[in-house]
């Protein structure tokens, strides 16, 4: 069991990263904070898809045609990412845009004080 | 041809969505008319496939001529055709009033207005017909980012406070959903939902993997749907965007995100398997607590878009709870609350978007005082979907009680009822006082300039008619059902 966790250990630093990042954004106030820990939970989503595509003494996908009995890695989760990188690039750009909105409009980028700024407008 | 169709709806709305900004400036009335000609013509196709859903099976699209699980599946069954014929019909409805509420605003904006929409609309069309679980999240995330930008469309500091709010919980539900699809992949070794649930089925895997992937689904659609716990980010953002904005966002995307949750949990592990996993209950449990907290939050709200937001969050309880009860009653009620309350909620918004604009801005709940008088046609409209929403029969929200009532008696599951009772009277006590205010409340004179609210008629009709006659809609939802279960 320990033997196959270890062994595994790129699925469980996944995982922990995965917590750093959620913990990160729920547990802030400063919303760049939060932007950050969207990024850090995605590269740990990331690496979660690539290290699944990882096969133990494979070779890089080029197929070799003299040689048949060579082993490869899977490639397609390393595609599939690329899309996934491309996705959370953009949102972290409109995460951005939006900071500096909210910058430019309450002049303070902590969720806390904008809620009470929000509340006082409301009263 | 008619393979190719559902492919060449999203493919057309797509490309039409970023010509807009280009023609907006010199045509700016033209662009309106076509993108909202477009999505009704989107609605027309949605219909056709329907149809042929119906009487011949479902329509298999390989793109580019790959077979599965090698290439991406786009299956439109009569469940997904029903759905994607709901949404394009009131996103059509909707982009008829839009013209109305942008009469004010620059060409630019109009124009990249309409491509969110558009985008929006598109993805989450893409996202029905994917029988591909990662070009699902592909669809999921445009459809996301599209609602973040129509939810930050208005100018004041609010809409963008809940935009960034929206969009850090949205994302972490896509977290969860692209690690539950990656632990899918990893495990079966396939992305397409049919072979990858076979696979599961076959590899006799420990329990709790299956428990790990249904959950982490769960978490995700369930922040993306505004299930309760998860729903704080919606109130905020459906209430904070422009009127037709909030008509989309609660009247029909929050839906789609439960529709496609179904979708993979019955096309990943069957109705049995969500049960034996515990799944089944934990939906229950979560939809009936949304049921509940929602209408007690929207009770006391003085916020009249504020209150329509709580009350979705309500309503996505019961989508949610026909799908935890599963059986054919409980999925066939769920389909069809989607299909009604899209249109109650969109009326809802539509109508009291123009007692806020009638107001100057104010949206507080005394504003109603009287309007009846003011404004009859699309108080009349706010009558019927509310009351409607109350579920008073020969009105359309009663059959979805019935249903939800039968599907909870014969799982054997009685506290069922008992929730569908009490929300019913949460409801009508949100409800009918603003009701009351409307028709017999005073108002000073107040001279009206423009009555009209476009596309508010035709839902309203709509709704009136699916309320007299549901029967044949239930019978294509019942078989739509068996689709989805098995």
């Amino acid at each position: 069991m320990v033997d196959k966790l270890i062994g595994n250990y790129p699925y469980l630093i996944a995982a922990l990263i995965f917590a750093v990042g959620c913990y990160t954004v729920l547990s802030h106030s400063n919303l760049m904070r939060k932007v950050i820990g969207i990024n850090v939970m995605e590269t740990a989503v990331f690496l979660f898809f690539v290290a699944s595509g990882n096969v133990l003494g494979g070779q890089p996908p080029i197929i070799d045609l003299n040689n048949s009995d060579v082993i490869y890695v899977n490639p397609l989760p390393s595609a599939l990412i690329l899309t996934g990188i491309v996705v959370s690039v953009s949102v972290t750009a409109l995460a951005l845009g939006l900071v500096v909105r909210i910058h430019r409009q309450f002049g303070t980028i902590d969720a806390d004080e904008i809620t009470e700024i929000r509340s006082n407008d409301n009263a | 041809m008619l393979d190719n169709l559902p492919v060449i709806i999203v493919v057309s709305l797509l490309m039409t969505g970023f010509l807009a900004p280009l023609f907006v400036g010199k045509f700016r009335r033209t662009t309106q008319v076509v993108a909202g000609m477009l999505t009704l013509a989107a609605a027309g196709a949605s219909a056709v496939l329907l149809y042929r859903a119906l009487n011949t099976g479902p329509v298999y699209t390989a793109l580019g001529g790959w077979e599965a699980p090698w290439g991406i599946e786009v299956v439109v069954t009569p469940l997904s055709a029903f759905i994607m014929l709901v949404l394009t019909t009131i996103v059509s409805l909707v982009m008829f009033y839009m013209p109305h509420e942008q009469e004010d605003w620059p060409n630019q904006k109009v124009g990249w207005y309409i491509t969110l929409v558009l985008l929006l609309t598109a993805a989450l069309l893409g996202l029905t017909m994917s029988n591909d679980l990662f070009n699902m999240y592909v669809f999921l995330e445009v459809s996301a980012l599209a609602s973040f930008g129509i939810v930050a469309a208005k100018k004041d500091r609010n809409a963008g406070d809940a935009a960034l709010k929206y969009l850090v919980l949205a994302t972490i539900g896509s977290g969860f959903v692209l690690f539950a699809i990656g632990i899918t992949y990893a495990v079966t070794g396939y992305l397409n939902l049919g072979f990858a649930s076979q696979a599961l089925a076959e590899g006799q895997f420990h329990p709790i993997i299956t428990w790990i992937i249904a959950t982490f689904f769960l978490v995700g659609f369930g922040i993306k749907a505004g299930l309760f716990p998860l729903h704080v980010w919606l109130p905020d953002a459906h209430s904070s965007a422009p009127t037709s904005a909030s008509a989309l966002l609660s009247g029909v995307v929050v839906k789609v995100y439960a529709v496609v949750m179904a979708r993979v949990f019955f096309g990943l592990f069957g109705g049995a398997g969500l049960e034996a996993l515990g799944i089944s209950s934990l939906i229950r449990i979560a939809a009936s607590l949304s049921i509940l907290a929602g209408s007690a939050f929207a009770l006391v709200q003085t916020d009249i878009k504020r209150m329509l937001a709580y009350s979705t969050v309500a309503q996505v309880g019961y989508i949610f709870l026909g799908f935890g009860l599963g059986g054919v009653y409980g999925v066939a009620a769920a389909l069809y609350h989607v299909f009604i309350h899209g249109l109650m909620k969109s009326t809802l918004f539509l109508s009291s978007g123009k007692v806020v604009e009638l107001r100057g801005g104010s949206r507080d709940i005394s504003g109603f005082n009287g309007v009846g008088k003011l404004l009859p046609i699309p108080m009349a409209a706010f009558t019927l979907a509310a009351l409607s929403m109350v579920g008073l029969p020969i009105l359309a929200g009663f059959a979805t009680k019935w249903y939800l009532f039968d599907a909870g008696l014969s799982a054997g599951i009685y506290w069922v009822p008992v929730v569908v009772i009490i929300s019913s009277l949460l409801n009508a006590a949100y409800f009918l006082p603003i009701v009351w205010r409307v028709w017999f409340g005073e108002t000073e004179a107040h001279e009206v300039s423009n009555r009209r609210v476009p596309g508010l008629i035709p839902l309203a009709l709509i709704l009136a008619v699916v309320g007299l006659i549901p029967g044949p809609i239930l019978r294509v939802l019942e078989e739509a059902a068996v689709w989805l279960i098995s």
